[in-house]
């Protein structure tokens, strides 16, 4: 017990942090907040009740959160509603939010594609392109096969068609709720992306800060300490290194206060290839410290 | 079916056993593979060298997302072990555990921590402020502990 901190109180101390919960609007959100947001997330249990990626729930139910809030991101929600982007599928906010949201986008994507089947054989081909990186970094195959497993399983029963049960979209939620195999699949994306940046290193280095710091780290730091450790949220060094590992455009809508950029109301963040509508890239909801996934409930079929 | 968890406990355990690492035995408990004893034989050109240092590794059902917990329950007079067994290494916090991280990995850096003290990151800072000051005075007392606890 120490009793020199009643008696002497120093400064940043006295002011207890704010509750943040469901309720708070999340546009009065300091940088410090959502730092903490993001480190601490995995430790609160009212995380932990929710289940790791939701089934979708309508854009509305983000507006209610915002009600309050800032105009700039009102009508942001509103474009996004106007346009059609009416349903989101919510990740946990324990840090590895951005990985399971990429992974339901990714399986909803074949699901929903003209040509299931094709689309998961384009994915699976894309998944072993990327493994010789892998190598190439001296990852432990018999490790990262394991890691990366059940996703393989998930993408070779779209492929072989069939009425399997994970073919639906409520099959692929069911299958990302499962800790087990969810958290593998975080992680074999976060190996893949970590030996991506690792073999791409000049591209990737002079991107390379630490998010609490700032300072330049080296591409073994960032991925020893930012990619491979689960719970380390991804920023653009990660989201692009995945998307152009696994050859798959990303489009993320960021919901900021930021003004607007272009004639679109809502700025899109894009990473990878193709990320026009024909591409069908997957389709990100970015709230600062947070991804979900964001879809059209009705997909284009093309 | 076994678990992600216990599949990887297993795998672990036959590489340690199919390629032991020098100087270290690694015995799982009988009723609880989830539990493990390791000892180190003290690295040579140390004053640890004379002993043989016990710990136990105890892996929890989110392993290998979270890390395994290791306490030294042999005694050793070192910077960064504290009374209690508890071990300050960088690859073990929570923060830091990668997933793919190898239990050889961990023991070997283990290993490594006991035979290069590091006492800029230390657990016991009056241990650390000695080894930096009077290295003769420490390896003196280190290897009184390891005649007195390891042997």
């Amino acid at each position: 017990m120490s009793t020199q901190t009643e008696t002497r109180p120093s400064p940043g101390t006295d002011v207890q942090p704010r509750v943040i919960d469901e309720n708070t609007d999340l546009s009065t959100l300091t940088d410090q907040e959502i730092m903490r947001l993001m480190e601490g997330m995995d430790h609160q249990q009212e995380q932990l009740d929710k289940p790791l990626i939701s089934t979708p729930v309508p854009l509305s139910v983000i507006r209610q959160e915002y009600e309050k809030g800032s105009s700039m991101i009102l009508k942001k929600l509103d474009w996004l509603a106007q346009n059609g982007w009416d349903q989101v599928w919510r990740a946990r906010g324990d840090g590895d939010c951005f990985y399971r949201s990429f992974t339901l986008a990714y399986l909803v994507r074949i699901l929903h594609s003209s040509d299931p089947q094709l689309e998961a054989n384009i994915a699976y081909e894309a998944i072993q392109r990327a493994l010789p990186a892998m190598e190439e970094v001296n990852f432990q195959k018999d490790l990262y096969e394991e890691f990366l497993d059940p996703l393989l399983v998930l993408i070779r029963s779209f492929a072989e068609g069939g009425d399997d049960s994970t073919s639906t979209e409520y099959g692929i939620v069911q299958a990302l709720q499962d800790p087990e195999r969810s958290n593998c699949i975080v992680v074999a994306l976060r190996l893949i992306t970590s030996s991506y940046i690792r073999t791409h290193s000049e591209l990737f280095s002079p991107f390379l800060l630490s998010p609490t710091t700032f300072l330049p780290l080296s591409t073994d730091e960032f991925c020893k300490s930012e990619v491979e450790p689960c719970g380390k949220e991804a920023d653009h060094a990660q989201i692009m290194a995945l998307a152009e590992s696994l050859n798959i455009g990303i489009r993320i809508a960021y919901l900021d206060k930021s003004d607007l950029s272009t004639s679109d109301a809502i700025n899109w963040v894009e990473f990878g290839k193709d990320t026009t509508e024909q591409g069908r890239p997957l389709t990100l909801l970015y709230r600062p410290g947070h991804y979900d996934v964001v879809t059209k409930d009705v997909l284009p079929q093309i | 079916m076994a678990s992600t968890s216990t599949r990887r406990i297993q795998k672990e355990l036959s590489d340690l056993m199919n390629s032991p690492l020098p100087g270290i035995q690694v015995q799982p408990d009988e009723d609880n593979l989830q539990i493990w004893r390791i000892i180190i034989n003290g690295p040579s050109n140390t004053p640890y060298h004379k002993g043989k240092f016990q710990l136990t590794a105890d892996f929890s059902k989110e392993y290998p997302f979270k890390p395994p917990t290791l306490l030294f329950k042999t005694k050793m007079y070192h910077p960064n072990v504290d009374s209690d067994g508890n071990l300050c290494i960088g690859l073990l916090k929570t923060e830091n555990w990668k997933p793919a991280t190898k239990m050889s990995g961990v023991i070997q850096a283990i290993y490594d921590l006991i035979e290069n003290p590091n006492p800029d990151d230390p657990l016991v800072s009056s241990i650390a402020e000695q080894y930096t000051s009077d290295k003769k005075g420490f390896e003196k007392k280190a290897a009184e502990y390891t005649s007195k606890y390891a042997t």
